[in-house]
């Protein structure tokens, strides 16, 4: 039972890390830029939640008003640049490196580097929790969760039954061929790292209901959130939410059996080997590009 | 005789080293400060981490963010050895280069035995190194376990002065081995045939250049060098924990100065070394430390983005 609840317990947490490898996902899988500047703007999410969410009364969910339409523009802008001097995948990762810093330093210089969080009384959700039979949840990883699926559906649904969707589909297949058969790239792909960006806000302010923030916890996530990336196959919606399940109940699970220390051990091993003998993805068919 | 100016460069650098210590002694402290030698200490420390990345990086071409990783196994060497066995720091030094350099190959035999792993790819499995690291020895109580060793003064030779000094003339003789190596390698097949694999790999198979070898070779020496000036920075240091040695100052610190030194060029790395200590220098004496950080992130961003043949 025990095993059972930090399984699940470890998958619900995984989603959230889903959530920040999903934007990542589609602009490497679509717009072949690998954009690090993403966790830069998943933690503007989170430091703009605890800002807003107080003062203004919107509480968390709320001022998702703001953080959403906000971090849309900036994810838009960095792929605006990147589009702009036509990057390669590698060069977009050195520059993306630089704004990350850049991010990180602006948010230290900002609100320093403590330690921050909701306060208790705007963040009732953290002291909630669910109860499914014997399995309890804290009830901000179950929101992790709810949000996760409705975007990765939502994102899939477009991507597969919309017309912007599937011209993004051709662009990322076949730079050329679609552009010759009239796909407005710079639109799409603007569209795109826009909704990445919105994804950030989300996941941001998801990621203050549940405890602590600081400047580095940008760092923090890079290593598991690049794990799910790959792991989930590179551009793949579904894959990433599955990805990122099966590494949180796999963390969550080393975490019980052996120490929680070991469990970033367990989970990089994994991905290395994944590295090696599926680097197209543990969820696709056939290779990526 | 141009060919040479390299080696003179080099060799005047390491009468600089030899000779700078007692200098500073016979001057005396009023007229130089003992902070320049921690200053020129800092110079040559990032000069040699960031040659080191440079010839795998810069060279080969294959971008790395694991530098952290090869300089925190050094430093950990020193910091373990001196600090809990009681080995001379000289030892320390020794080993901790060989196990980065140890580190390096297994990273190599992985990476480079599969195609797949080419460029985006190894630059993520590099990332996640330094990570995997931390958990390492923040697990292991026989290194680390989580709260920090302390890292002994180490005698000092009788000869030197101030232990200032010696730091100093350690740190300046591995960044001396840094140039050397990285400026042999530029003037030999082994450097030619990494530029070639840095500009198409496939081509320079085809044309007959080992390129799994050569990047072995290559991602070696980064180990090394990068372990040996780890063990060396450790004694400057002092205490050392996991968060403050298996983070990404130092894969930021070097990527910044080869990009902004020149990568394609041995002396780039020291070059870069110089303006991006000195600039931290500068800033921090205006208490402005909080936008070294920035400036260096926008540096690295717009030399990146007008120079867009890198890669």
């Amino acid at each position: 039972m025990e095993q059972i609840q930090a399984a699940v317990s470890g998958a619900l947490q995984g989603s959230l890390f889903a959530l920040m490898a999903l934007g990542l996902s589609l602009t490497w899988g679509f717009l072949r830029v690998i954009n690090l500047a993403h966790f830069g703007i998943i933690l503007l999410g989170a430091y703009l939640t605890i800002e807003l969410a107080g003062p203004t009364g919107l509480g968390p969910l709320g001022s998702l008003l703001v953080t959403v339409p906000v971090l849309f523009v900036a994810g838009a802008v960095v792929h605006l640049v990147f589009d702009r001097f036509e990057v390669s995948e590698l060069n977009s990762l050195l520059i993306s490196y630089g704004l990350l810093i850049v991010i990180i330093q602006v948010v230290q210089n900002v609100w320093s580097a403590d330690f921050q969080r909701l306060p208790g009384d705007i963040n009732p959700y953290a002291t909630q929790s669910v109860r499914i039979g014997d399995l309890i949840f804290p009830l901000p990883t179950v929101m992790a969760a709810l949000f996760a699926l409705v975007l990765v559906v939502a994102m899939k649904y477009f991507l597969d039954k919309t017309y912007a969707g599937r011209a993004l589909q051709a662009f990322g297949q076949d730079r050329e061929i679609a552009s010759a058969f009239g796909i407005d790239h710079r639109m799409l792909g603007l569209l795109l790292a826009g909704a990445s960006g919105a994804t950030a806000a989300i996941a941001g302010m998801l990621f203050t209901l549940r405890g602590t923030v600081t400047p580095d916890s940008a760092l923090e996530w890079v290593g598991l959130v690049f794990a799910i990336v790959i792991l989930g196959g590179i551009g793949n919606v579904a894959g990433t939410l599955w990805a990122g399940l099966l590494v949180g109940a796999v963390s969550g699970l080393v975490a019980i059996v052996w120490t929680p220390a070991t469990s970033p051990l367990v989970v990089f091993t994994l991905v290395v080997l994944a590295l090696i003998f599926r680097p197209q993805g543990l969820f696709r068919r056939k290779a990526a590009h | 005789m141009r060919r040479d100016r390299g080696w003179i460069l080099i060799l005047s650098l390491l009468v600089v080293v030899l000779v700078l210590p007692f200098l500073r002694d016979a001057i005396g402290s009023q007229a130089f400060p003992g902070f320049y030698m921690v200053l020129a200490f800092q110079v040559l420390f990032w000069a040699s981490q960031a040659t080191s990345w440079n010839l795998l990086s810069g060279f080969g071409g294959y971008f790395s963010f694991g530098q952290g990783a090869f300089y925190g196994v050094g430093v950990y060497a020193m910091a373990v050895l001196t600090g809990r066995q009681d080995m001379t720091w000289w030892m320390a030094t020794i080993i901790g280069g060989l196990l980065a350099m140890v580190l390096a190959l297994i990273v190599g035999m992985v990476a480079f035995r599969l195609r797949s792993l080419r460029g985006e790819i190894f630059a993520l499995l590099t990332l996640a190194l330094p990570f995997i690291l931390l958990a390492v020895a923040r697990l292991s109580d026989a290194i680390d376990g989580g709260q920090g060793v302390i890292v002994p003064v180490p005698p000092v030779p009788s000869f030197l002065p101030t232990f200032q000094d010696f730091v100093f003339m350690a740190g300046g003789l591995i960044a001396v081995l840094a140039l050397a190596v990285s400026y042999w390698m530029s003037r030999t097949r082994y450097g030619w045939a990494l530029f070639a694999i840095h500009d198409d790999e496939d081509v320079a198979e085809a044309i007959g250049v080992p390129t799994f070898s050569h990047k072995m070779y290559a991602i070696a020496l980064t180990g090394l060098l990068a372990g040996l000036s780890g063990a060396i920075s450790a004694m400057q240091v002092g205490f050392v924990t996991p968060e403050g040695t298996f983070n990404l100052r130092v894969p930021v610190m070097v990527i910044v100065i080869s990009v902004l030194g020149g990568r394609r060029h041995w002396a780039g790395p020291m070059v870069g070394a110089l303006y991006v200590t000195l600039l931290q220098n500068r800033l921090q004496a205006g208490n402005l430390e909080g936008w070294s950080l920035i400036i260096l992130g926008l540096v690295l961003a717009a030399l990146v983005l007008l120079a867009r043949r890198t890669g």
